[in-house]
């Protein structure tokens, strides 16, 4: 099937921003629409980018508590788990050793903590079974390491109430943070011709997908006869960006890297439990609701773009522009976020239109993300996960 | 395809344009329903949308999508004999004398921990399976905690991430929108749409009805025009409050064939929900909203001085294509047919469309 005209634009725009803010194609997706991120909803609207699984698309429009969350998402899946060591430490310590130490543990006034016990069993044992010692305190050592129990541990014990209640999620950075960064951060400039700009994305990391973008402004549809006239005739934009920065934030402690790369290492068995409905294939296969994450943002502030389009505009479509500015219009929809961004047209006698989009010098407009793959962005764990489900396997035969 | 049909898609159409929303999502909603509360905007939010070009709300209903989530979320359980089977009798009459014993009672998000430590010296090669059984038992009813609030005697509103306030503000900021309809000359192709052209759900010319009277194939059979002008209108997207959990729902939307945690026999059941007849199978992701509006009318039908009457009886029941019995109407008939003024004043922001997503692209990002 053929591209539609304002698909060609955007496609060539996003090989033009790639391009110029030295991006990935494997990675980049454009974010629409584009509004400054204000002090006052700061750490929560952040996070709702990192929070939101991305589309298979190059351009993402975006919607904070979307229908699928990545937190939400991930205690579902650690509910599908099971702690998977097979290590059992009574067979390692042996009769009648094991009986002894039990009744010694039942003994005791108070439950020792499970952290405590291979410490307490390795000073018990000195004692009373000093041949099993070290191997009944690092069966001990093993259980308790077991990267699902760790995780389900820390999702109960530390974002869940006493109720049962999943409390809110976090990243390890926030609002301020990214601020900070950014006023360090160094500024750019680059130019886009759309008579001159390659727009073939097949070997971008969609191979082409590219859905869901806004028209000329802000909600409207590219397919509009104003949309279509704007992106049929030459475009150009001249980008001075003050600020860019790649904001990368990582989950905060209810994300435990290790335990979702096991469930990803392994498409069945150890570590899914048989009794639940969520599986590899829903979760990271081509249904799933964890295919892809968003491993960072771009970020940019003092933006000072003009976009000029040799597209002849009629005095009721300079008035439908006029009307539909505040919006946001193409490429950079930042309307909204009070009095740090401005947008306006101007039309010459000729028709033609120049667009003006500026945004103040420090707050943060994000601009697209990098969208990683499953395998990707758990990457770093698999290999260990790997290792680990390898031993798990061996010691269950 | 009858010609009540075919007007109807011309209008779709013409409204795509207008607007400048895309037919792979929109919808035109025709009742003319006034929002005015949180209560309202939360309201419309909450429904599901049909699978057609045209809501009509009066010919279609279906239970709101909180409603059909909670009793969705209230159902699933993860029984506690099964976890009395997977760690064994004995170990489990133990462990409950062990949790009886406890003062304070634990709460529940530490008996998964508790367990653990407890089966490392009481029933170690049942400590796995115990915790992730606890773990899943504790993730549901997490679940249906957060349900609590807008449950009960005293209920909290079913609330999304936007309120009046925010959609009077970007009403405030949003553009008038003219535009106009002749059938003598409009596309009625809707076959590229999201529905793939089905449209349902519509009356004739006043609301309640038959497109296949006499009169109403009349009108729709003669050369119609309809302009409106909207003084404002705008989009707003919104997501579910904190009673939603993408994570859950799509445990039950991907469970279809799986025994946990859907219960044994399901009440509402997979299919049910999201079966090929399924009622939960599309959701709502933006509300459009217009706020001002006029409206002129023409057909160029000559209606005898009987049906006259009866559109004039019919006027204050709303009329094609919004159906707002809220409207203020005139009606006039001279020898070049019949011209029908309607006209809503600002300050009454009116629902005229959502955008509609399936619940599977809206459960995996697709």
């Amino acid at each position: 099937m053929s591209k539609d005209v304002f698909q060609t634009l955007q496609d060539g725009w996003y090989n033009g921003i790639v391009s110029g803010l030295g991006l990935s194609s494997s990675t980049f997706q454009i974010l629409q629409p584009n509004p400054p991120i204000i002090e006052q909803s700061g750490d929560t609207v952040l996070w709702g980018y990192f929070n939101n699984i991305p589309p298979f698309s190059l351009t993402q429009q975006f919607a904070a508590s979307g229908g699928n969350q990545f937190y939400s998402d991930y205690r579902a899946l650690m509910s599908a788990l099971e702690p998977s060591s097979s290590v059992d430490p009574e067979t390692v310590i042996g009769q009648p050793a094991y009986d002894e130490w039990v009744a010694y543990v039942r003994g005791l006034s108070v439950f020792p903590s499970a952290n405590q016990y291979p410490v307490m069993f390795r000073n018990w044992a000195l004692l009373n079974a000093p041949g099993v010692a070290n191997a009944g305190a690092s069966a001990y050592a093993q259980v308790l390491l077991d990267p699902i129990l760790t995780a389900q541990n820390v999702l109960l014990l530390s974002y869940t109430d006493e109720n049962g209640l999943p409390e809110d999620p976090d990243w390890n950075l926030g609002y301020s943070d990214l601020v900070n960064q950014l006023k360090a951060a160094p500024s750019t400039q680059f130019d886009f011709d759309s008579t001159t700009e390659n727009s073939d994305v097949s070997s971008s990391w969609t191979k082409g997908g590219n859905t869901g973008f806004f028209g000329l402004w802000g909600g409207s549809s590219s397919k509009s006869s104003i949309s279509e006239s704007f992106s049929e005739n030459q475009v150009q934009v001249k980008s001075t960006i003050g600020h860019i920065l790649t904001f990368s934030c990582t989950p905060g402690n209810w994300y435990n890297s290790g335990a979702i790369g096991l469930a990803f290492s392994s498409e069945t068995g150890v570590p899914w439990s048989p009794n639940s409905a969520i599986n590899w294939n829903n979760t990271f296969g081509d249904k799933g609701n964890m295919q892809r994450f968003a491993a960072n943002i771009i970020v940019v502030a003092d933006m000072d773009i003009t976009i000029t389009s040799d597209a002849v505009y009629s005095t009721s479509e300079q008035t439908e522009v006029h009307n539909n500015s505040h919006a946001g219009m193409w490429p950079f929809y930042s309307s909204g976020g009070g009095s740090s961004s401005s947008t306006s047209a101007k039309f010459s006698s000729e028709g033609h239109m120049t667009v003006s989009i500026q945004t103040d010098p420090v707050t943060p407009t994000v601009i697209g993300v990098n969208v990683l793959s499953a395998a990707e962005y758990l990457g770093h764990s698999v290999e260990a996960a790997k290792l680990q489900v390898k031993a798990l396997k061996l010691a269950a035969l | 395809m009858d010609s009540m049909n075919k007007l109807q898609n011309q209008f779709y159409n013409a409204v795509i344009t207008a607007l400048g929303v895309n037919n792979q999502y929109f919808q035109f909603y025709s009742s003319g329903t006034t929002l005015q509360t949180d209560a309202d905007l939360w309201g419309f939010q909450n429904q599901i949308p049909p699978y057609s070009l045209t809501w009509n709300p009066l010919t279609y209903s279906a239970s709101p999508f909180f409603s059909q989530y909670s009793d969705l979320i209230n159902e699933l359980s993860f029984p506690e004999s099964k976890f009395k089977s997977d760690i064994g009798s004995d170990n489990y009459d133990n462990w409950i004398v062990y949790l009886n014993s406890l003062e304070p009672s634990p709460t529940p998000n530490t008996i998964p921990n508790l367990f653990q430590k407890w089966a490392l010296i009481n029933c170690p090669s049942k400590l796995s399976i115990g915790v992730s059984d606890l773990n899943a038992m504790i993730y549901v009813t997490g679940g249906q905690q957060q349900l609590k609030p807008y449950e009960g005697q005293r209920p909290i509103p079913v609330d999304f991430t936007n309120n009046m306030t925010d959609l009077k503000a970007a009403l405030n900021k949003s553009p008038q929108v003219k535009f106009a309809m002749d059938s003598s000359s409009a596309s009625g192709d809707v076959s590229g749409t999201w529905t793939g052209g089905v449209d349902l759900n519509y009356f004739g010319l006043w609301t309640d009805s038959s497109t296949y009277s006499l009169l109403n194939r009349k009108f729709s059979d003669s050369d119609v025009t309809v302009s409106f002008t909207l003084e404002k209108v705008t989009s707003v997207p919104f997501g579910p409050g904190k009673w939603y959990d993408s994570g859950l729902l799509h445990m039950t939307y991907a469970g279809n064939t799986e025994p946990l945690p859907w219960p044994t026999d399901p009440d509402p059941s997979w299919d049910d929900l999201f079966g090929n007849e399924g009622t939960m199978n599309y959701i709502n992701l933006a509300t459009t909203v217009a706020d001002g509006i006029s409206f002129e009318l023409r057909s160029n039908a000559i209606f005898t001085e009987d049906e006259q009457n009866r559109i004039e009886e019919n006027l204050g029941n709303g009329i094609w294509p919004l159906y707002d019995s809220t409207m203020n109407y005139t009606l006039s008939f001279d020898e070049l047919g019949m011209l029908i003024k309607g006209t809503k004043a600002p300050g009454n922001p009116t629902l005229i469309g959502s955008h509609v997503s399936s619940i599977q692209n809206y459960l995996i990002s697709g």
